[in-house]
């Protein structure tokens, strides 16, 4: 399915009120119009789910209205995937990409704060969500509460991930060191690493972190990122300076995948307080 | 706060010995045998929230059910003509916290496994019944009896005490409900998964409790210091302790068993009955 192929509006046929569940079957069947029809009905719901992400904060000048389209967007991008068939699971599974897509656009109006501050005319509506220079009481609550879950994810991972990302990331062992005190190998070790990151992102991102192994492009999504991972494991423990948004962009056939996981890679080495005891 | 000469059920207030969060405890006797009591009266403000009143008459009510020599007994419960609940209780002078501080801080071996051994029957008890104690601290435990090799101590402050769905075949307790990311406990004590989810711990919470306690008995010191919450969080989820420290302090039996109790994960934790089996003789 495609963006163009989604044009036009339900044929004069489709009553005006279909089920969502007969509306997921529509645009499955690839029915001219159905995807509209069906996110025309999900639109309250995502500015509802928007408006409570966002409250009274804007962070990062985001607007409730950005995260309602960047989800409506990642919902027909991630379609294919979906599942569901009842009224209940589609809800599930669009606030869930809803809450990805928040969290990818408050990634990047991190990044848009250092690159391009200042650069918004001050005419512009936009410049009213410009974050100030110091972090607004709401942006500290929120990084608060972000870093309340990503401990609270960090302790619910399996053991053996907990470990081998805590003694790297958190008290500085080398892969080495962490196999040799696992017993396990040390390619196992950066498997580790990687599984625990991508559980720790699904989980701050909302989003499943299963990929079924019969869609080849997300498999193979999936092995790029674990290679290059490993050249930035390495090239870490080498002590070499490394960028993430650089270096991930050195992997553009899998880049938003690595950039994500990197993000919260380095969200878990600022996880130890500044006041250490 | 209410005046010296009050009269609460049988009882009058003496004078106000403490203010907590949520209520103020007077000293006070029986009026006629002339018997020291405590008298815990919830604080006027917190009487139109029926979550702090229900925690409070939940209280009372576990502490009238159930006896235990090592529990703090309630002699009566009630609600004063004014509105407030109130719970007379046995008195005892001095909790753990202050006798710790006369003690220098610490105390030897053999003392603190009594201290330990007592407060863990008290506990298998309380979770025998369902319930989970969650705000273990030394302010939390009374002391009876100080003096070396006969310590004596009384567990109260139920105020936080959960009832799990496995202990519902006692009496029922009144609702109480909590904020989603509300944290109940102290936070020098609190098991790693207090601090990730605190409303759906369970008696390996009390556990971890008692671990930071004996730890703290043993060196004079707490497992975990940090400037706040944030670093006492990190701390308890994911710092090891510092077990190194109660070497030559305590026998090789009893270090194994406060390391057991401060494993992070739950299910690595021993029961109460366990530790109750695992403790080594008072005597070394």
């Amino acid at each position: 399915m495609s963006a163009g192929e989604c044009g036009g509006i339900v044929s004069s046929s489709t009553p005006a009120e279909l089920s969502i569940e007969a509306l997921l079957h529509r645009v499955r069947e690839g029915e001219r119009g159905a995807w509209e029809e069906l996110l025309r009905h999900s639109q309250a719901d995502l500015d509802k789910w928007a408006a409570r992400r966002i409250k009274d904060a804007s962070p990062g000048g985001i607007r409730p209205s950005d995260v309602s389209q960047e989800a409506a967007l990642g919902a027909f991008q991630r379609f294919a995937s979906f599942r569901g068939t009842s009224e209940g699971e589609w809800r599930v599974w669009l606030e869930q990409v809803l809450q990805s897509r928040f969290v990818d656009l408050l990634r990047k109006a991190g990044t848009q704060k250092r690159d391009d501050g200042g650069a918004l005319p001050l005419d512009a509506p936009e410049a009213q969500g410009v974050p100030a220079p110091q972090r607004s009481p709401s942006q500290v609550s929120f990084d608060l509460e972000e870093w309340r879950r990503l401990l609270t994810y960090f302790y619910e991972l399996p053991d053996a991930q907990r470990d081998a990302l805590s003694l790297h990331f958190l008290h500085g062992s080398t892969s080495v060191e962490i196999a040799r005190r696992l017993g396990i190998s040390k390619d196992a070790v950066e498997s580790l690493w990687g599984r625990g990151l991508r559980a720790l992102r699904a989980r701050m991102e909302g989003t499943a972190d299963v990929e079924s192994e019969d869609n080849p492009e997300a498999v193979l999504t999936r092995n790029q990122v674990d290679a290059a991972l490993s050249v930035y494991f390495r090239r870490r423990e080498e002590g070499r300076p490394l960028d993430a948004d650089t270096f991930a962009a050195d992997y553009p056939e899998c880049a938003d995948e690595l950039r994500g996981l990197l993000h919260w890679l380095e969200k878990l080495r600022a996880l130890q307080p500044s006041d250490p005891p | 706060m209410l005046a010296p000469g009050t009269r609460v059920g049988e009882y009058l207030l003496v004078r106000c010995v403490a203010v907590g969060a949520t209520s103020e405890v007077h000293a006070g006797r029986h009026a006629t045998s002339g018997v020291p009591v405590a008298v815990k009266v919830l604080s006027p403000e917190w009487c139109l929230h029926p979550e702090v009143v229900a925690r409070f008459l939940n209280e009372a009510r576990t502490l009238q059910e159930l006896r235990h020599p090592h529990l703090v007994r309630a002699l009566a419960s009630g609600v004063l003509p004014e509105g407030p609940p109130f719970m007379v209780l046995e008195w005892q002078p001095e909790d753990l916290h202050h006798a710790l501080a006369r003690e220098g801080g610490r105390l030897a071996v053999q003392d603190c496994v009594q201290v330990l051994r007592q407060l863990a029957e008290v506990l298998a008890l309380l979770h025998s019944r369902g319930l989970v104690h969650r705000d273990l601290k030394p302010a939390n435990v009374l002391v009876a009896h100080r003096e070396p090799g006969a310590w004596r101590v009384q567990l109260s402050d139920l105020g936080l005490a959960k009832r799990l769905a496995t202990g519902s075949q006692h009496a029922t307790a009144l609702p109480v409900s909590t904020a989603g990311s509300a944290l109940l406990g102290t936070w020098d004590y609190m098991a790693p998964e207090q601090w990730a989810h605190s409303k759906t711990v369970d008696d390996r919470a009390d556990v971890y409790s008692l671990g930071v306690l004996g730890f703290q008995l043993l060196t004079g010191r707490l497992p975990f210091i940090a400037g706040g919450q944030q670093g006492l969080a990190f701390c308890h989820v994911v710092q090891p302790p510092p077990l190194e420290l109660l070497e030559g302090l305590a026998p090789v039996a009893l270090r194994s068993l406060l390391a057991r109790l401060l494993d992070k994960k739950a299910p690595a934790r021993p029961s109460m009955t366990e530790v109750l089996s695992l403790l080594p003789p008072a005597g070394g």
